[in-house]
């Protein structure tokens, strides 16, 4: 279990991260979700320890450092892949340096995307990147797995069916946490919603209440950011000739 | 050795080997071997009545090292970037177990070419040493005069 008490991060006068607690149990498949801003990106950057931050993040009681931060995978909208080499070296790294590297599972991704083994990463597309970035966290063989914005830029034929092979591929051990603004489209692959906003966790919900109470995702979250069903009426009054 | 060396990636992933060391050939080349031939040409100018020790002759005159020796720390502060540029590599190599693996693949190459720079430095100054010798081993010089002071080449 990641366990995260007290998290304070700041930027100068900004703070980023408001004294959160969250913890993220095994098996979970945890939708992250908030504007942009909230704070996501720098909540998992804390996480594995990219950024500086106060207060404590454990993984199984320990600390997060060298000895267990394999455990836990992480894929970006930024990349992290290697972009001048291909990914048969990629696999070929991973196999060196990540004990538990699943090469099925890479096997079965590349294949699932149609991507090139022999291209260099930085001559695919941008949506053949995202597709490899997601691949190579999936397949580094972690218990925990992060995906931040994974499928930007990527359309939604592959979206659609990645999220069906993404359910049937998790263990029943793996723990997925996806930060992601496509809320309607992975409503349907998490088990559990967290809400961010200007730092602060503004809602948690397991889906299976949310479906006990037959409510759907989309209203807990407009519900949990207040949002405003008329602003768009609102605005577009303002505009009109009669509005001035 | 292609494979071998890939295997244990003692470079950045994706950079070239052979264009770093290239680098470090072309700016050895240019700073320690053609610019020290200079140390031949003040030997020969010496005028048999003024001879100078060795180390005054050096003095210097291989300080042109220091110009490889920052080609090979433009080498290391690319290398370190590499991680960064395009993507953030980094975030893997974070996550890899020893901490040293990033500064593994950053240092190897250009260290290895910086002490293969000294060497040849060092081998470039003696060689000239041996020159001297040979010219100079019939005049009646001081025995300090063939002393070797492989610094007084760089500083």
């Amino acid at each position: 279990m990641i366990q995260i008490k007290n998290l304070t991060k700041k930027y100068g006068s900004t703070v980023a991260l408001d004294r959160l607690d969250l913890e993220i149990h095994p098996g979970e498949i945890i939708g992250l979700f908030g504007p942009n801003g909230a704070g996501k990106t720098t909540l998992i950057k804390s996480i594995f320890g990219f950024v500086n931050y106060q207060g404590s993040i454990t993984l199984d009681g320990e600390p997060i450092t060298r000895k267990n931060i394999a455990r836990m995978s992480f894929g970006t909208c930024e990349h992290s892949f290697f972009p001048g080499i291909n990914a048969n070296d990629h696999a070929e790294f991973y196999r060196d340096h990540f004990q538990s590297f699943d090469e099925r599972r890479f096997a079965v991704l590349m294949d699932f995307f149609d991507l090139p083994r022999n291209k260099k990463i930085k001559h695919m597309s941008t949506g053949q990147q995202n597709q490899f970035e997601v691949i190579m966290a999936l397949s580094q063989g972690s218990d925990y797995i992060f995906l931040d914005e994974p499928f930007a830029g990527n359309d939604i034929f592959n979206r659609e069916d990645f999220y069906k092979v993404l359910l049937g591929m998790l263990g029943p051990d793996e723990t997925l946490l996806l930060s992601t603004h496509l809320i309607e489209e992975v409503s349907g692959l998490v088990s559990r919603a967290v809400l961010l906003d200007k730092g602060k966790i503004i809602g948690d919900k397991q889906i299976a209440e949310l479906d006990s109470e037959n409510a759907g995702l989309i209203d807990y979250i407009k519900d949990a950011y207040s949002y405003k069903a008329d602003r768009v009426f609102q605005a577009l009054e303002q505009l009109s000739p009669e509005g001035e | 050795m292609k494979r071998h060396i890939k295997r244990f990636f003692f470079y950045p992933p994706g950079e070239s080997v052979v264009a770093m060391f290239g680098i470090l050939f072309v700016t050895a080349l240019i700073f320690i071997v053609i610019l020290g031939d200079n140390i031949r040409e003040a030997i020969w100018l010496i005028p048999h009545d003024r001879i100078k020790p060795f180390s005054d002759i050096l003095n210097g005159r291989l300080a042109g090292f220091w110009v490889y020796a920052a080609a090979c720390l433009a080498i290391v502060v690319r290398n370190y970037r590499s991680f960064a540029a395009q993507s953030r590599s980094n975030y893997v190599m974070k996550r890899t177990k020893s901490g040293f693996e990033i500064h593994r693949m950053c240092l190897t190459v250009p260290v290895i070419g910086l002490i293969a720079g000294l060497l040849l430095t060092y081998l470039v100054a003696l060689g000239y040493q041996e020159e001297y010798t040979r010219i100079f081993s019939s005049f009646p010089i001081p025995a300090e005069y063939y002393d070797f002071n492989f610094w007084r080449a760089l500083i």
